[in-house]
């Protein structure tokens, strides 16, 4: 059979009635989760591992699929409308997002995020459906020093986005990073400045963090000064979507961020953020409006999001076909299935061609469904963004206080995010760039876990890397892609002078 | 029809309570607080147990997820709360979180319900790899200390505390390789041959074993494993290592003794079901319903003292 | 002239903060240990982060010093009144209240009463309005949370 014929078998299965109803509930559930800040797909999907059993294995990946893919559609409506970033993968979003929103686009930020996120989840399950098996066996080439460099090449990448003052930036990122280490450390299992608070041992969480640095500032912000008008007094229907320019701007930023996202989202265990920060450096790098980021660029939204998708749909291949979970939500999704003696792996596509092709359908339908759902509530979010002061600071401040206590319910995360919304405030008030912090902050320790691990891999004896051509490869790009965003700031300069 | 049926039920069940009296327990909901993310192994194990505690309870259970610091602050947690039995807790390592200095308690200051299951950690090499057998593999190693990389968990967690363990019965030096997370990156870095061995739970690495990337070479429980009855223990093969990973469900101490004594039955009656016995063999784990209570502590007392020396030697244990 | 010069003040109380901070935590980084070649012990990248931290402060800080007529990046020097800071401090109690209140009254007490404490800092004069919005904001709450995904939270004396 070809894959055609497959595919259209797939979508007679997925089109059963009980397979659509889970794929609607699924991603209706994960819309919802993915908007409010704090409760993530994880939670939802704890909830619906039981019910799902009882559907049978492809029912059940359709639910819990859905749940997963569909959290990130949502996952920036909080960023772009209150500056609140839910989840690390949505924070670069609230740096352009949230700038046009008080510029009154609104409307404009959150459509092209869901155009995106539909767009870059389309061309993530063609990749997936197509070369699952060949990139699967390709990521398992990615040892230890694979990673590193990958690491790396991350923070060359995120040293560019330090607005303008850089050595701001890099002493935020450094200062995230130490954050990153407080708790108990992940590899040598001892405890690193916890001071014997018994909270801090798990560490500084970055929900918390997040919301207070990014929310909590901003209230303050607007409670300084509450009665400036808000510019999208009297909005139109139509121009609550995005326009003709910005839609032809949007185009190239969401088909690169596609593509990012992709080659980030097939090497097992890297986080989405890690796709998103990169489309954003990259759309920053090359836009000929390069002024304009960090003011409300639609291309800093589109990119992002759209990178942010198609490395969770792509995240799957190491599941479906390696059979190894490196998040809590591949876990649970392997738990489903494996309650049915369905064990995903190099041979999962071979053993069970209905589920794949059936799942790889109902996500297509998914993916639609979703679409289709988030535009109509773009209208209605975008007016939330028209909401006075006074409805909307209570509104996110109740929405705050939950969602970063939801994160391990405890009451020490609610304290966290106090102190981080006033460190904030006054952070922002004196031009310290946020996003830089916060990404240290996630990334700190992961570069540090792949350092060590690489480390004690290589046993001291470092020529060991020259066998490595992968590793090579990436390193060998670091200074190629420094070279690059110099060549291109150059050639805006150039631009901007002739102009 | 049906409204008769549940006025019978219901009339059934209040006498029922008149005649038991103290019987009435639970009669709302228990909380389970699970020390890991939502997710892990251990919260798997969980959320599975408990779907069949429900049913031999009748009351649902609500499961909160508190990960940190080897589940030492959901047992926090639970030390506070009230002693009524509607609260457990679920840890795999509260028998030496007083040793590795992260709370200053250990499983004799709770009330122990019991451990649902036990799993052997696997030794596991890739398939290209030329050793047969743990004898040819440890003779190799002898020969040639620090050569061949073992990837394990990360210092002082469990799979990390075999691989250890097994060099101190063995006599061999592996260059060992601490992995953030669960057994994951074991799982890549076996599959894709970065490293030699490794010591894991058999459910990571399940997919890559079946697509013939990972071969197993040993496991280290008691007896053998029904998932895999063809694979010798490392006792068959002559070294005496009988370690388990495995996960407790307590309570807090001071429980009453009806209660007590209820929750006891339900986890040996539970872990005695075909159901259980089938999620354990799919998972290459092992139930015993005799590690119930009593059993359950002596278990985890002895497991303490294979531990203690490893954590004392790397300095984990607090002065 | 004299509001740039308390601009470029605070700015170096800031550098000074981060500053005394990462040197605090230089010495407890290398007790942690530095490791080996072959494995890098848990005190190298708390070292190198705070370090960096150190270093870029101070050259913030001595930037700031020779150029002193450098203007409030943010650019939002716009005057602030007293009412603003209190509007704003008034926010910060509320959130304050909350984790101080939620273990002893239950949630649905104290969201009722920290949302209508926001809604009552933050302008509105009369009470009806705040009231139903506040009761609004702990329904939906208590609905999405409590009733939809069945959370553990903090129940007090009260619900």
């Amino acid at each position: 059979m070809s894959g055609l014929e497959h595919l259209l078998q797939g979508f007679q299965i997925a089109l059963d009635p009980a397979n659509l109803m889970m794929c609607l509930i699924g991603v209706i559930l994960g819309t919802m989760v993915g908007v409010l800040p704090g409760l993530g797909p994880i939670e939802a999907m704890a909830i619906m591992l039981p019910i799902s059993i009882r559907f049978g294995p492809l029912a059940g990946l359709i639910l819990l699929a859905g749940v997963w893919y569909g959290a990130q559609y949502g996952g920036s409506t909080t960023s772009i409308l209150v500056n609140i970033p839910g989840e690390a993968s949505s924070v670069i979003t609230t740096i352009d997002g949230y700038q046009m929103t008080r510029k009154g686009r609104a409307g404009a930020a959150l459509a092209v995020s869901a155009i995106g996120s539909f767009v870059a989840g389309t061309i993530g399950i063609v990749i997936l459906q197509l070369f699952a098996p060949p990139l699967a066996a390709a990521a398992l080439s990615f040892g230890p020093p694979e990673y590193l460099a990958i690491m790396l090449l991350a923070f060359v990448a995120l040293s560019t986005l330090s607005g303008d003052n850089p050595l701001k930036g890099a002493m935020m990122i450094a200062f995230g990073a130490f954050l990153s280490t407080i708790g108990i450390d992940r590899i040598a299992g001892i405890q690193r400045f916890t001071m014997g608070i018994p909270n801090m041992m798990y560490g500084i969480n970055f929900v918390p963090v997040a919301v207070g640095l990014f929310g909590i500032a901003e209230i303050i912000r607007l409670a300084l000064n509450p009665y400036v008008p808000s510019p999208m007094k009297s909005v139109r229907f139509r121009e609550l979507y995005p326009n003709r320019e910005e839609t032809r701007r949007s185009i190239m930023p969401i088909l690169r961020g596609s593509f990012i996202g992709s080659l980030f989202g097939m090497l097992p265990g890297t986080p989405a953020v890690l796709a998103s920060f990169t489309s954003y450096s990259v759309e920053k790098s090359i836009s000929p409006r390069k002024a304009e980021f960090g003011k409300g660029a639609i291309e800093g939204v589109a990119g992002p999001e759209s990178a942010n998708n198609s490395a969770v749909i792509l995240a799957l291949v190491p599941l479906l076909c390696l059979g190894i979970p490196f998040a809590p939500v591949a876990a649970l999704l392997l738990a489903g299935l494996e309650m049915h003696n369905v064990t995903p792996g190099p041979l999962f596509i071979q053993d069970n061609p209905d589920i794949f092709w059936g799942f790889i359908a109902a996500m297509y339908l998914g993916n639609f469904l979703l679409l289709i759902l988030n535009l109509p509530l773009v209208g209605l979010f975008a007016r939330v963004a028209t909401l006075r002061p006074r409805v909307l600071i209570p509104i996110i401040g109740v929405l705050c206080l939950f969602g970063s206590y939801m994160t391990r319910m405890a009451l020490f995360d609610v304290w966290v995010m106090i102190g981080a919304g006033i460190v904030g405030f006054i952070l922002t008030r004196f031009g310290f760039p946020l996003v830089p912090l916060v990404l240290g902050m996630v990334l700190g320790n992961i570069l540090e876990d792949n350092l060590r691990v690489t480390t004690q891999w290589l046993n001291g004896d470092f020529s060991l890397l020259l066998t490595r051509p992968i590793t090579l490869v990436i390193l060998a790009l670091i200074p190629v892609y420094v070279f690059f965003i110099r060549l291109a700031g150059k050639k805006v300069f150039r631009n901007g002078i002739k102009e | 029809m049906k409204k008769s049926i549940l006025v019978m039920t219901l009339t059934v069940f209040c006498f029922g309570l008149l005649l038991t009296g103290v019987e009435a327990y639970p009669e709302k909901p228990i909380k389970l607080i699970i020390g890991y993310e939502a997710g892990s192994a251990t919260d798997l194990i969980g959320r599975t147990f408990f779907k069949h505690m429900e049913k031999e309870l009748g009351q649902p259970f609500m499961i909160v997820n508190k990960p940190g610091a080897a589940s030492a602050l959901a047992l926090r947690e639970l030390l506070d709360a009230k002693a009524d039995g509607y609260t457990l807790g679920m840890s795999c390592s509260v028998n030496v979180l007083k040793i590795m200095g992260h709370l200053p308690k250990t499983h004799h200051d709770f009330d122990v319900i019991g451990i649902p299951l036990l799993t052997g950690s696997v030794l596991a090499v890739p398939s290209k790899s030329p050793f047969q057998s743990t004898k040819e593999l440890v003779e190799y190693a002898k020969g040639n200390p620090e050569k061949l990389r073992l990837s394990t968990t990360s210092k002082g967690a469990v799979f990390w505390i075999h691989a250890r363990y097994f060099e101190r019965l063995t006599g061999a030096k592996f260059n060992l390789i601490s992995n953030p997370g669960g057994s994951s990156f074991i799982a890549t870095q076996l599959g894709g041959a970065h490293a030699d061995l490794g010591f894991a739970a058999y459910r990571p690495l399940q997919g890559q074993i079946k697509a013939g990337n990972i071969r197993m070479l040993g496991v280290t429980s008691e007896k053998r494993v029904a998932a895999f009855p063809d694979l010798p223990t490392m006792k068959e093969q002559g070294y005496n290592m009988v370690v388990s990973g495995w996960a407790a469900i307590l309570a807090p101490k001071g429980l009453p003794s009806d209660i007590y004594k209820k929750l006891l039955d339900a986890h040996a009656k539970v872990v005695g079901l075909k159901a259980w016995q089938d999620f354990c063999t799919a998972t290459g784990s092992v139930g015993y319903p005799e590690y119930t209570g009593e059993g359950a502590i002596k278990f985890m007392d002895q497991d303490a003292e294979i531990q203690k020396p490893i954590l004392e030697e790397i300095g984990a244990v607090k002065k | 002239m004299e509001k740039i010069k308390s601009i470029s003040k605070t700015e170096l109380i800031i550098y000074g903060i981060f500053c005394s901070f990462a040197a605090a935590m230089l010495s407890p980084s290398l007790k942690l240990g530095l490791g080996e070649k072959g494995d890098l012990g848990p005190g190298l990248l708390p070292l190198a982060a705070n370090l960096c931290v150190l270093i870029t402060g101070i050259a913030l800080a001595i930037s700031v010093l020779i150029k002193r007529e450098k203007i409030d990046p943010s650019g939002e020097s716009e005057k602030i009144d007293r009412k603003g800071w209190l509007r704003s401090g008034g926010i910060l109690l509320n959130f304050a209240l909350w984790p101080l209140l939620v273990g002893i009254v239950g949630y649905i007490l104290s969201t009722l009463l920290i949302s209508l404490g926001l809604a009552k800092v933050v302008g509105y004069k009369d009470w009806r309005r705040p009231i139903i919005l506040s009761v609004s904001i702990t329904f939906c709450i208590w609905l999405i949370f409590g009733v939809l995904f069945q959370l553990d939270l903090p129940s007090g004396f009260s619900f």
